[in-house]
């Protein structure tokens, strides 16, 4: 069966054929001979029996009249019937009375054969029958006739050959015709089948099969091209998309390597300007020296040198003296130039191997590896300083320059980059102490100095919250009038175990953390809080003077707070001052002049504090909403005995005057002093010879009993 | 009792015998009794010929008896009893001993025997054309208007046929009995 299933459908369908005709022809064939048999043997025996009675008929007469010779005559006619054994009359009694035997056959009946009669009988090859002579009714005897079945053999057999050969010509010839025929249906299929194999080799779904008929097979050929025509489709809609993904690939491509193209120049533009940036990362813009982080770099290695070779090796920390107030005021330009021309001047004072740098504004660092002691570092340092002596002329000014430096050496003051930076930054601080211009060698005091400002400033974030920190008032007294007609707030601070710390000393490290903002805002609010209580009192006349630091006034909202502060205080502006310096405006002087400008409408009065300390120009000042002048007490102090101060003082007295600007005299000490301002037309005064600055409560007090302290000494 | 068995015995044994005897013919002309076994031939052939022959309307047998009829003396004396009521053409069969040949013998087979021998023309004149099956011993008996003459050949009794006398009787015989018979023609010498 599986062998069945495996041959090709053409030999299946033939072989169907030839089975189903040959067996129909079979089951034909069989059915028809035994129907042929059947009916021979019918036929056979009916000829038999008609035999037998015509014998009967015919030997009646001979029986009865006992004539054997009629009786043989009778059955002369059978020597014909070749099939006939034997004919055999017999009487009633059973005795023969003729008989007729064939040669070839010995078989014999001498006596009658005990059989039925009138029934044929079928019995190996013969046929035999016995059949009573009759006459008139009267059975006078009985014939017995035999006969050979040879000629139903012979029928048989020549039926079964006829049949053979039927059978073998029907099979021929249904093979040749199912030969024929069973292209009927291989013929498409094949096509279909042809077809299929060829679309999948060659992939040409254009191919469609060529069929005709409506049957199931032609059905199969159309919906194969419908489903080829579907293929199709999809093949070409495929077929487009590639062609479309390879555009796009191959555009994108070009695009890629173009991009690429410009990417290798942008990376050798990037390259180039890399190195720049890379030069332009270590070195500083204006001087052209090295930056911070090139020194480091430098340090680092240096520091890694002296460390294996044992050498030694000096950082340099300067630091030019004043410089603010230059760039203040003659502009960033002439300060801009005036950065180069040192910055020239302290290349040439260094070797090769040296590196200078620049850290940002004024500052800069020298770095001396492989000195052999450290009275080299001294030696540079004097060097440079003596380098800057000669005035530097920019734009036709004569600016004469000083530097501070601060020299720490390795492996003495220190062994890490960090502490040895710091230390030097400490020494160069310690000589603007010193008095600026000067050269000073780290020492481990200074660190414990650094350490103690350190403390300060934990401690100062500490004092708001904990209510260290403290208003004092100084009267200002006018002395024309013998009254005093206002306050300047002074911060006091007294620390539980330090005591009382000086202003001079916080108030900087204030400005350097951040912590004047809150500190100021709080002197703001208590002052004008204070003020307001005086008013209350009755002394609604007092004014209240605040000092503003420049850290204070470049803030942003600083307006605002001081508008806060006066509005919650309930006081009227015109009450309050603000006591500025004159580096107010260091950072930026337009915007310091527009809020002065702003809080100057308001009706607040501005006072320059200090004045003359600073390298303020007159036209700087101009600029500034001056509305008092306080003459500094570095001033006063040497009043009435040095002829040089006399005329400074002159000189500020008239330029306020002329400037139309009020007038108010610090540092009072002694009644000559008094006597020579109030000589000079200066009414409001300030000072020891009145009164130190003095708890709000003493303030009140002075302000009840009416008696200036010191004003007895009042020549009236 | 013995002889009640024999007497009965012998009472239904007799007609079986007789056929038997018939239908064995040829073996009895072997018998001792050579006379008599022929008659008893001849008896059984008289009448074997009545159911040969077919007699025509008017001479059918009358009131249900079909006459055998033995004219002159009778040579067959009590063979012939055993026949006598068998049937016959539908009829009995009734043996008739003549010893003259009446008008009306309704005779349907008269034997004429040989002493009847004297007058056979004169009898047979009377006869020949009436419906009656003559049957004689007597020589020539076909070729004097008789119609079946027994004889014997090689000592079995057989017998020749006058068809045209037959046929002049009215009788129609049966072409078995004929093919038995020796054909005997009026113009023609009877063959052997």
């Amino acid at each position: 069966m599986k062998k069945f299933r495996n041959i090709s459908i053409r030999y299946k369908l033939t072989l169907i054929i030839v089975v189903i005709s040959s067996v129909s022809l079979l089951l034909a064939s069989v059915a028809f001979i035994t129907t042929d048999r059947i009916n021979t043997r019918e036929s056979l025996g009916n000829n038999l029996r008609t035999m037998a009675e015509i014998i009967a008929a015919n030997s009646s007469a001979a029986l009865l009249f006992g004539d054997a010779l009629a009786g043989e005559e009778n059955l002369g006619f059978l020597e014909a019937q070749k099939h006939i054994e034997e004919v055999a009359i017999f009487r009633l009694d059973g005795s023969e009375f003729v008989s007729y035997r064939k040669e070839s056959t010995g078989h014999a009946h001498p006596r009658k054969p005990d059989i039925e009669t009138n029934n044929i009988l079928f019995r190996d090859n013969h046929i035999e029958l016995l059949c009573n002579i009759t006459h008139e009714g009267e059975i006078i005897g009985v014939v017995y006739i035999r006969s050979d079945t040879k000629a139903v053999r012979e029928r048989l057999i020549w039926f079964l050959g006829i049949v053979c050969v039927v059978l073998l010509t029907s099979l021929l010839v249904t093979l040749m015709l199912s030969a024929q025929m069973q292209r009927i249906i291989t013929d498409p299929l094949l096509r279909l089948s042809a077809i299929a194999r060829q679309i999948s080799i060659e992939r040409n779904y254009s191919l469609r099969v060529i069929g005709e008929g409506k049957d199931e097979l032609g059905n199969l050929v159309v919906d194969f091209n419908k489903m080829l025509d579907e293929i199709q489709l999809r093949d070409d809609e495929l077929k487009d998309h590639r062609t479309q993904l390879e555009e796009r690939v191959t555009q994108r491509t070009s695009e890629l390597e173009e991009s690429n193209n410009q990417l290798s120049q942008s990376k050798k533009q990037a390259e180039t300007v890399a190195k720049r940036m890379e030069y332009h990362a270590h070195h500083d813009d204006l001087t052209g020296l090295p930056n911070r982080i090139l020194l480091n770099d430098r340090i680092n290695t240096e520091l890694a040198h002296a460390r294996r070779q044992k050498s030694m090796m000096a950082l340099l920390f300067l630091d030019l003296d004043r410089f603010k107030v230059i760039n203040d005021s003659l502009g960033h330009a002439i300060g801009d130039q005036l950065l180069r021309v040192i910055s020239r001047r302290l290349k040439n004072c260094i070797r090769d191997e040296d590196t200078i740098a620049r850290l940002g504004g004024d500052e800069f660092m020298i770095l001396l590896p492989r000195i052999t002691s450290s009275s080299d570092a001294g030696r540079v340092g004097r060097k440079i300083t003596e380098a800057l002596v000669e005035p530097v002329s920019c734009n036709g000014h004569e600016l004469h320059i000083t530097t501070s430096i601060g020299i720490s050496i390795y492996p003495f003051d220190s062994t890490d980059v960090e502490t040895l930076i710091k230390n030097a930054d400490i020494s160069m601080y310690r000589a603007k102490e010193l008095g600026r211009n000067k050269v000073v060698y780290y020492t481990a005091e200074m660190n414990a100095g650094s350490r103690k400002q350190l403390a300060l400033e934990t401690n100062l974030r500490k004092a708001l919250d904990r209510g260290e920190l403290e208003l004092h008032y100084q009267p200002k007294i006018n002395t024309a009038i013998n009254t005093v007609v206002g306050v300047e707030a002074l911060l006091r601070w007294n620390h539980p175990t330090m005591g009382s710390v000086s202003p001079a000393e916080f108030i900087p490290v204030a400005e350097d953390s951040g912590l004047i903002i809150p500190i100021g805002e709080w002197v703001l609010e208590t002052a004008f809080k204070q003020l307001r209580e005086w008013h209350d009192a009755g002394h609604d006349e007092l004014t209240m003077a605040v000092n503003l630091s420049s850290a204070q006034l470049s803030r942003a909202g600083i307006e605002a707070s001081i508008n806060d502060s006066i509005s919650n205080a309930g006081i009227d502006p015109c009450m309050a001052e603000l006591e500025i310096t004159e580096n107010i405006a260091i950072h930026d002087i337009d915007s310091a002049i527009a809020i002065l400008n702003k809080l100057k409408c308001t009706g607040i009065n501005i006072a320059m504090d200090d004045f003359g300390t600073g390298y303020s120009s007159l036209s700087y000042l101009r600029r500034l909403p001056i509305d008092i002048v306080k003459i500094d007490q570095s001033f006063v102090r040497d009043i009435p005995d040095s002829k040089e101060a006399i005329l400074i003082a002159q000189a500020i007295i008239a330029m306020a005057q002329s400037l139309r600007l009020s007038l108010i005299v610090e540092g009072i000490e002694n009644v000559k002093q008094l006597n020579y301002f109030r000589q000079q037309g200066c009414e409001v005064m300030q000072g020891f010879l009145f009164s130190r600055p003095v708890a709000a409560e003493d303030i009140l007090e002075i302000l009840n009993s009416h008696t200036i302290p010191g004003s007895f000494n009042v020549v009236k | 009792m013995r002889n009640y068995w024999r007497q009965t015995g012998l009472k239904y044994a007799l007609p079986a015998m007789l056929v038997a005897l018939l239908s064995c013919a040829p073996a009895f002309s072997m018998a001792d009794n050579h006379q008599t076994t022929e008659y008893k031939i001849k008896a059984a052939f008289l009448y074997n010929f009545s159911r040969f022959v077919t007699w025509p309307g008017h001479a059918r047998p009358e009131n249900g008896k079909f006459n055998l009829c033995i004219l002159g003396s009778d040579p067959f004396r009590e063979l012939l009893d055993p026949l006598s009521g068998k049937s016959v053409q539908n009829s009995s069969l009734n043996i008739k001993r003549l010893t003259t040949l009446d008008q009306d013998h309704a005779c349907q087979i008269i034997f004429i025997s040989q002493t009847g021998n004297r007058g056979l023309k004169y009898i047979m004149s009377g006869l020949k054309t009436q419906p009656v099956l003559t049957v004689s011993d007597i020589e020539d008996f076909t070729t004097h208007d008789g119609i079946i003459q027994f004889k014997l050949v090689d000592n079995k009794v057989r017998f020749n046929i006058n068809i045209d006398n037959a046929n002049h009787a009215g009788l129609t015989i049966s072409s078995k009995l004929l093919s038995l018979a020796t054909i005997v023609r009026n113009d023609q010498q009877a063959s052997p």
